[in-house]
């Protein structure tokens, strides 16, 4: 194991740890398991491929906007509508959104994948010698640590922050107290949208190919994280997903080439030793676990 | 059920109640929970709602803040119907209910706790006038401002959730089970507080399983048995348990040993 792959495998982390904190946002106020997130990622990177030829930031922009208003549609026209009605009934219309958009996907797009290339600058090395690290690395570290202090000094700091913990601790006790329900979970669905984006653009500097099915692997691998890291709490979360994306690319590394068609089992291994060891999340308090969920 | 109770026919009626429940019909799955309740609670007044487990005492409250919908009657507040409203805007509009058990943010702190009552606080021109030094009233909860709501005893816990449903400034403070695991010197406490907060012309609506308790603090108290009123019992009936029990299980369901 070289230090190279740790580089790596930190930076894949980083991009895995920003799909948690989107899971989980939606999950806190929700407990909505929302596998359409994938979708929301791969559109911000069909917007950053059809929209190439324009000017970087107004890509970036594009992408951003796009995985917004889709998160925010999602929200507003699907998953409003079935609340109130059984959580596996919503939880199925995650994946009824996420298949749809798929098949829109392929039509539009068709099953191979598209050449993205927006920061090809980012694939630069900023360290020469022994390791090398390219600029993206650095990159994708200073943005998940960015969004991470940031959406936690959002939560922390602003009004509609605390509704919003307050929602994801107790959702019906916080509607008693006033606080706007619809527009607290509007808030995280245009937050997981930003952070989709986000994952789109670092994902894409470093494999430059969009497909269909881009971004329901890297969430239903992120979901994974998730529930090893213990999905109740945003850090713990968003912990778990840096571990899988690091245990991921650690072990892509580590395995021998011929060996790399089993490294989703080698993953999956992994995770049932942990559960199995520590079935409320590898970074789930005991103490918290037991009475948190109130 | 159409015996007339042995109570006193305290002032059933005020001029113009801030909440009225109008024959209120709620069923689960079919099965009435409520079966045409009506009362009113006028301003400054307490009224006490008291029963049995299972006669309707929660379902009355999750009624009235929208949560639980309903097959016939009307909910009004200051005359008008707020039937259909969705929670969060029933509460923006002044009733603040302290849910059974409590339900503060465990996680947060309690000051944060109440900044989410105080959120609520309605900007409409008649707020209530009264002081609402929460400092003043609940003093535990300044010293432990910073601290975990999860970190405060259960007595702690609802004088929290107390003050974070004053802090909305409400029409009414509806209180469901307040007493409910306390231990009796901790409900004494809790007593003496509601007593404070109506001296400082706050109205409540008290649902209780703690009937003499109950019965003492309010104006009147209702009895709620199997979804529907049995009578209304004056604060000169807390002495007279026999009147209770009678209230309570039906003039005609025999001796209460």
């Amino acid at each position: 194991m070289s230090v190279q792959s740790l580089v790596d495998a930190v930076a894949l982390g980083s991009v895995y740890a920003l799909v948690a904190i989107g899971l989980a946002l939606i999950f806190g106020v929700m407990r909505l398991v929302n596998f359409a997130h994938g979708e929301l990622i791969t559109a911000a990177a069909y917007t950053l491929y059809v929209a190439r030829d324009l000017p970087v930031p107004i890509i970036i922009l594009l992408a951003i906007a796009v995985a917004v208003a889709m998160a925010w549609a999602m929200e507003r026209f699907v998953f409003r509508r079935l609340r109130g009605v059984s959580p596996e009934t919503t939880l199925i219309a995650t994946f009824a959104v996420a298949i749809a958009l798929e098949a829109v996907w392929v039509i539009v797009f068709g099953v191979r994948g598209k050449a993205v290339s927006v920061l090809p600058g980012l694939n630069h090395l900023a360290i020469h010698g022994s390791v090398t690290i390219r600029w993206v690395t650095f990159v994708e570290l200073a943005v998940g640590a960015v969004l991470l202090v940031g959406i936690i000094g959002f939560l922390n700091r602003t009004s509609i922050g605390l509704q919003m913990r307050a929602a994801a601790a107790d959702f019906r006790a916080a509607r008693l107290i006033g606080v706007r329900a619809d527009r607290v979970i509007s808030m995280a669905f245009v937050i997981s949208g930003v952070l989709a984006a986000a994952v789109a653009i670092l994902l894409t500097v470093s494999e430059p190919l969009v497909t269909p099915t881009l971004g329901l692997e890297i969430t239903i691998l992120a979901l994974v994280g998730i529930v090893v890291g213990g999905m109740n709490r945003l850090l713990t979360a968003t912990a778990g997903g840096f571990a899988i994306g690091f245990a991921n690319s650690l072990l892509g590394a580590v395995l021998p080439s011929s060996q790399r068609v089993f490294l989703p089992s080698a993953v999956f291994l992994l995770v049932i030793i942990v559960l199995l060891i520590r079935p409320e999340g590898i970074f789930a308090s005991r103490r918290h676990s037991a009475v948190d969920r109130v | 059920m159409a015996s007339e109770p042995a109570a006193a026919p305290a002032t059933a009626t005020t001029a113009s109640p801030i909440l009225a429940i109008e024959d209120l019909e709620v069923r689960y799955a079919g099965v009435p929970a409520l079966r045409g309740l009506s009362l009113e609670v006028g301003a400054g007044e307490i009224v006490g709602l008291v029963g049995p487990n299972g006669a309707g005492k929660s379902t009355t409250m999750l009624t009235v803040m929208g949560v639980t919908s309903v097959t016939r009657g009307d909910v009004k507040v200051a005359g008008r119907s707020i039937l259909g409203r969705r929670t969060d805007a029933i509460a923006r509009s002044g009733i603040a209910l302290v849910p059974e058990g409590r339900h503060v943010f465990t996680d947060l702190t309690v000051a944060e706790n109440l900044r989410l009552g105080a959120m609520a606080a309605r900007r409409d021109d008649d707020h209530l006038e009264i002081d609402l030094d929460i400092g003043d009233l609940f003093p535990i909860l300044t010293e432990f401002a910073g601290r975990p709501a999860g970190a405060l005893s259960s007595g702690q816990q609802q004088q929290l959730a107390i003050a974070r449903a004053l802090l909305s400034r409400p029409r009414v403070l509806l209180l469901d089970e307040p007493s409910l695991g306390l231990a009796p010197s901790v409900v004494e406490d809790l007593w003496s507080s509601l007593r404070a907060i109506r001296e400082r012309g706050v109205t409540i609506f008290l649902v209780e399983q703690r009937a003499k308790i109950t019965i003492e603090l309010a104006d009147r108290t209702h009895i709620l048995a199997n979804g529907e009123l049995r009578g209304t019992l004056g604060p000169q009936d807390a002495a007279d348990l026999g009147r209770i029990t009678d209230a309570y299980f039906g003039a005609s369901g025999g001796k209460a040993a």
